[in-house]
């Protein structure tokens, strides 16, 4: 459902990606693994749309959707758990995820009650604004928020980042729930290897703007595999 | 009675003013950041829409209704054909509205004249509120603006757009990733902004001398209430008018008119240095 074809991005003069050529089957979760700096969020980036690629081209369910603007993408179906969240802290919990149906295309007015089902936490704290959240709960919100906009695809970055094992968790086994009963497709970035493993259908590894590797299912039982993947 | 009432009330007349005047800048600076010289030549555009349409023989309630899509659309012109490129770039924003707002103040000296515009007032009887005289039209404009402010919080609170709004001034970025266009968003708000600064225009016209230049008189005075209030919201536009209005109006009494707006100067960089954020902080 998704394509990617040496594709190059970067911030101003700086390259960062070096054609990332990658493509995703409908209702996979693709975890992205590779250090600090290798262009993993600046991937994620471009394929929401935050930063235009310079050259490549991605295909979202055949169409042509390089350069587009982010909300264009989000209403095409893309969903963005960026890295720290990017919830807003001054509008409540519900509002929040209000304005997480922006880019539904039926034009639902309320927040789906499966949505608040799969997080009782988020229920009871509809009316607290969303900064006096925890890092995990917010972290819930933003998965949350997410998909209150019905997506296709789910981008998500880091969401183990900074959060309480027992969250990173719930997380994993969330994504696995997700993408069982909505046959979501997910491109994950993680450094969590636990995280990995819970979620993952398949793995490509990310070094120095390039892929330079992949992983399958089994290979992520492998520390040794692993390691060798990542250069460590 | 006699002597604190009238005293009371002109405090809420020029409170009355600076919340109208201050309230298009709380969003236009306040919320949306940008540094707009010309916020008080959509006073003027309002107040000169009120003489133009009066002069055809049309009322003022129909001013009051037209000005405000005047001034809107005027601005919704600027926002994209100037403002909407120097977002992210503040001292150029400033040089460019002020350039603007030069440009607006000649052309409609060019096609007016120099001379005061005649405007009338909708209402020119006085009523008696508790045993004092007091100028109807005044009371009537006390009442806009309250209902105004009162119009703007729960828009900005209550409605789709107004959300959207909020989301886009926290985090513009993130809005757009989840499907807002952000820059139809950030066109509307400017316009809206200055469809409130026509507003005020046409309400404070009847008080004041309608020339050209009217708007230099209340730029200042607008930030001076968005800063001190709190930047961008409603209940702060709503202190900080009291605030500078309260305190320059009782000054008034005390001392000669030019001392109480230095002194009120001083005591608004009193409030801001022990609260930076405004007395609202939003």
């Amino acid at each position: 459902m998704l394509d990617v074809e040496k594709l190059k991005a970067g911030y101003g003069m700086l390259p960062v990606l070096h054609d990332v050529s990658l493509s995703l089957e409908k209702g996979e979760t693709l975890v992205l693994l590779g250090r600090n700096g290798v262009g993993k969020t600046t991937l994620l980036k471009s394929l929401i749309g935050i930063n235009k690629p310079t050259s490549g081209s991605i295909r979202l369910n055949g169409t042509e959707v390089t350069g587009w603007a982010p909300n264009r993408l989000a209403k095409a179906g893309v969903a963005y758990v960026p890295q720290g969240r990017g919830i807003f802290p001054k509008l409540t919990v519900e509002e929040n995820l209000l304005v997480g149906l922006r880019s539904r295309a039926d034009g639902r007015k309320t927040v789906p009650e499966e949505v608040l089902d799969m997080f009782p936490i988020l229920r009871e704290r509809l009316s607290q604004f969303g900064g006096t959240l925890s890092g995990g709960q917010q972290q819930i919100l933003a998965l949350a928020r997410a998909l209150c906009g019905d997506p296709e695809l789910f981008l998500l970055d880091e969401p183990s980042e900074g959060i309480q094992p027992s969250i990173v968790q719930q997380i994993g086994e969330l994504l696995v729930t997700v993408n069982r009963n909505t046959n979501l497709t997910v491109l994950l970035v993680e450094q969590n290897l636990e995280l990995a493993r819970r979620a993952a259908s398949r793995c490509l590894v990310m070094e120095k703007g390039r892929i330079s590797g992949n992983l399958s299912k089994s290979d992520l039982n492998d520390e040794r595999k692993v390691f060798q993947a990542l250069a460590l | 009675m006699t002597t604190i009432l009238p005293m009371f009330l002109n405090a809420m007349t020029l409170v009355s003013i600076l919340m109208l005047v201050g309230l298009g800048l709380a969003v236009i600076y306040g919320l949306m950041g940008v540094i707009n010289m010309s916020h008080g030549d959509f006073i003027t555009i309002g107040a000169f829409s009120l003489a133009l349409i009066q002069s055809f023989g049309g009322s003022f309630w129909l001013a009051l209704l037209l000005a405000p899509l005047i001034g809107a659309l005027i601005g919704f012109l600027i926002e994209r054909s100037i403002i909407q490129f120097l977002y992210k770039r503040p001292l150029a924003t400033i040089m460019a509205t002020w350039g603007l707002s030069l440009i607006m103040q000649q052309s409609l000296q060019l096609i007016f004249g120099a001379a005061p515009q005649r405007v009338y007032s909708p209402i020119t009887t006085s009523v008696e509120v508790l045993g004092v005289n007091y100028p109807a039209y005044r009371l009537v404009m006390i009442a806009m603006a309250i209902a105004i402010m009162v119009a703007a919080y729960l828009f900005i609170r209550k409605t789709r757009f107004g959300l959207d709004m909020r989301t886009v001034i926290q985090n513009p970025e993130m809005a757009d990733a989840l499907g807002i266009d952000t820059k139809r968003v950030f066109a509307i708000a400017f316009s809206i902004g200055a469809g409130l600064a026509a507003a005020a225009g046409v309400l404070l016209a009847p008080l004041t001398v309608v020339i050209a230049q009217m708007g230099i008189n209340y730029l200042a005075r607008s930030f001076f209430v968005v800063i001190v209030g709190g930047a961008g919201s409603v209940p702060g536009v709503v202190a900080g008018s009291a605030f500078v209005g309260g305190t320059e109006t009782l000054l008034n009494y005390a001392i000669p008119a030019t001392l109480a707006q230095a002194l009120v100067l001083v005591l608004a960089i009193i409030v801001v240095r022990f609260r930076p954020s405004g007395l609202v902080p939003g």
